[in-house]
C-alpha cells in the first residue's frame, strides 16, 4: 500500500514537472516559436515574415481589469506602442481567450483605438507555445527572431491606472536597449494580471 | 448645464451599478464604541464574496492582486498595515492563486493621538480585483464616525473570531534564503520543528524569484538535516537585499494546525 502511494506521488510529481516544462517552452536567447494567426481585420500574420524587425507580443483580453488598466481612461499601452512603431517596432496583440471572436477583437480595437492587429488565438495554441500565463503578458522578439524578453509590462502588479506613472515599463526599457544595439538586461520578469482564459 | 451633466453622470453611474452589482461587498466595523485619545482602535474590513469568486492574499500567487485601502484620516490619526488572515490555495485555470472564498476579514489598527477631541471621521477608498474565471475590478468607499471618549469594547466575540483567522506573528526571526555563488538559483530553507509537520507553504512576494510549484504542494517530505527546502530560480536584476513575509502552516501531534507568518530574507552575492 505504501509503495503504491509512493508511486502515485512520483507519477504526480512527473506530471507536475512536465506541466512546468510545457509552460517554459519559449526560452530567452532561443528562437521565438513561429506562428501564423489571423488578425481582427482578417489579415494573416506570420511571425517569420517579420524577420529583420523587432516584434512585441502583448497577450490581450479586453475583459481583464489588468488590461483595462492600460486602456480605459488613459492611453498608456497605445502611446507606448505608437512610440516604438515610429522606430520600426511591430507590436501585435494576441488574444488567447477561448471566447474571443473576430468581432469581439474588432470591437475592442475600435473602442480602444488600437492601431495594431489583435491576433485571434482562441484555440490557445500560440499562448501555450509561448507559455503565456497572464494578461497583459509581454514578449519581445529581436530582429534575428530570438526571444529577448518575456514577462510583465511593468513593475507594478496592480489593476489601477494611477500606478502606471510610478512603475518601470520593462518593455520600454528592453526596447530602448535593443534599439541602442545593447543586450536586454532584465530579460525575464514575472507576468502579472488575469489568467489567460484558455479553452479547456 | 453643469448640473445637468452631473445628473446624467449620476444616472449613468446608477445604471452601471445596477447592471454590475459588486461581486464582493465590504463592511467596516470598529472594536471600540469610541476612540480613546492616545489609544488604538482596531478596524475589521469584512468582505462578503459571491460564491465561486475569490479575493487575494498579500502574495496573490500567479494571478490577481490583494485588496488595498487609500485612507483619508483626521490629522494625527494613522492606520497600520492591513493584516490578512491565513489564505488557501485556489486553482485558477492553469495557475495557482492564494486567497479567500465566501468571506474575508482584514484587520488594521488605528493609532489615535493623545490630543484628539470631538468626533473622528475615518474615511477611505478600498479597491480590489475579484475573480472567478473572469476578473472584475471593484471599489467601495469607507466612512465611519468614531466619537472620542473612553468608550467600551464592541463586538468582542466577533473580533476574537477574526483574530483567530490570523496567522501567528510572534516568531519574528527571519528565515534566510540560500543562494548559489552566481545568485541564479536558491532555496528558502525552513527548519523543521520537533513535534510538527509542515503541511503547507505560502511563499513571500518575490518579484525576482520563480518558485517551482510542485514544491509547495501539501505533504512534501523533510529534506536533508531537518530542513524543508523550497527551491526557486532567480530572474535577472534581483536587488542586493530583500525581505518579505511568507506563511508556514504546521500540524502538531494532536492534529492542530498552526499558521506561522515569518519574514524571509534574501541576500544576493555581489556581482
Amino acid at each position: 500500500m505504501r509503495v503504491r502511494t509512493l508511486s502515485a506521488v512520483a507519477a504526480l510529481a512527473l506530471m507536475c514537472a512536465s506541466a512546468t516544462f510545457v509552460r517554459a517552452a519559449a526560452d530567452i536567447g532561443k528562437p521565438a516559436p513561429d506562428f501564423t494567426l489571423t488578425d481582427h481585420a482578417g489579415k494573416t500574420v506570420k511571425l517569420s515574415d517579420l524577420a529583420g524587425k523587432i516584434v512585441v507580443l502583448e497577450w490581450f483580453n479586453e475583459a481583464c481589469p489588468f488590461v483595462k488598466k492600460f486602456y480605459v481612461g488613459n492611453t498608456a499601452m497605445n502611446t507606448t506602442a505608437a512610440k516604438y512603431a515610429e522606430k520600426g517596432v511591430v507590436w501585435l496583440a494576441v488574444n488567447s481567450t477561448n471566447k474571443a471572436t473576430t468581432e469581439s477583437n474588432a470591437k475592442a480595437a475600435k473602442e480602444w483605438k488600437m492601431e495594431r492587429p489583435i491576433l485571434d488565438d482562441r484555440s490557445g495554441t500560440v499562448g501555450h507555445l509561448y507559455g503565456a500565463t497572464n494578461t497583459p503578458g509581454m514578449y519581445i522578439v529581436d530582429a534575428k527572431g530570438t526571444l529577448v524578453y518575456k514577462g510583465a509590462i511593468d513593475s507594478n502588479s496592480s489593476a489601477d491606472s494611477a500606478d502606471i506613472a510610478g512603475a518601470t515599463n520593462y518593455v520600454a526599457v528592453a526596447l530602448d536597449e535593443l534599439l541602442a544595439g545593447k543586450p536586454v538586461t532584465k530579460s525575464e520578469t514575472k507576468q502579472y494580471g488575469c489568467t489567460v482564459k484558455y479553452a479547456k | 448645464m453643469r448640473t445637468r451633466l452631473a445628473v446624467v453622470a449620476a444616472a449613468l453611474l446608477a445604471l452601471q451599478s445596477a447592471a454590475y452589482a459588486n461581486r464582493a461587498t465590504m463592511d467596516v466595523v470598529a472594536d471600540r464604541t469610541a476612540a480613546t485619545p492616545g489609544g488604538k482602535v482596531t478596524l475589521a474590513l469584512t468582505f462578503t464574496i459571491e460564491p465561486g469568486w475569490h479575493l487575494y492574499w498579500i502574495n496573490p500567487g500567479e494571478t490577481g492582486v490583494p485588496p488595498k485601502v487609500k485612507w483619508r484620516l483626521p490629522p494625527g490619526v494613522t492606520a497600520g498595515p492591513l493584516r490578512f488572515p491565513v489564505p488557501h490555495r485556489i486553482e485558477a485555470g492553469e495557475l495557482t492563486a492564494y486567497g479567500y472564498e465566501n468571506t474575508l476579514t482584514l484587520l488594521t489598527d488605528l493609532t489615535i493621538p493623545a490630543d484628539t477631541t470631538g468626533t473622528l471621521t475615518i474615511a477611505g477608498d478600498a479597491r480590489w480585483v475579484v475573480c472567478a474565471d473572469a476578473c472584475v475590478s471593484e471599489t467601495q468607499s469607507i466612512a465611519l464616525e468614531l466619537p472620542v471618549g473612553p468608550g467600551a469594547a464592541s463586538r468582542p466575540e466577533q473580533f476574537k473570531a477574526w483574530q483567530l483567522q490570523q496567522p501567528d506573528r510572534t516568531a519574528v526571526e527571519p528565515i534566510a534564503a540560500t543562494l548559489d555563488a552566481e545568485g541564479r538559483r536558491g532555496a528558502l530553507e525552513v527548519p523543521a520543528k520537533p513535534g510538527r509537520t509542515a503541511v503547507e507553504f505560502f511563499p513571500p512576494v518575490t518579484p525576482f524569484a520563480v518558485y517551482e510549484q510542485p514544491q509547495f504542494r501539501p505533504g512534501q517530505k523533510v529534506e536533508e538535516n531537518g530542513i524543508y527546502r523550497l527551491p526557486f530560480r532567480v530572474l535577472p536584476g534581483a536587488p542586493a537585499e530583500y525581505s518579505a513575509v511568507g506563511l508556514v502552516v504546521w500540524r502538531d501531534a494532536a492534529g492542530k494546525t498552526i499558521a506561522e507568518e515569518r519574514p524571509f530574507t534574501f541576500k544576493f552575492p555581489s556581482r
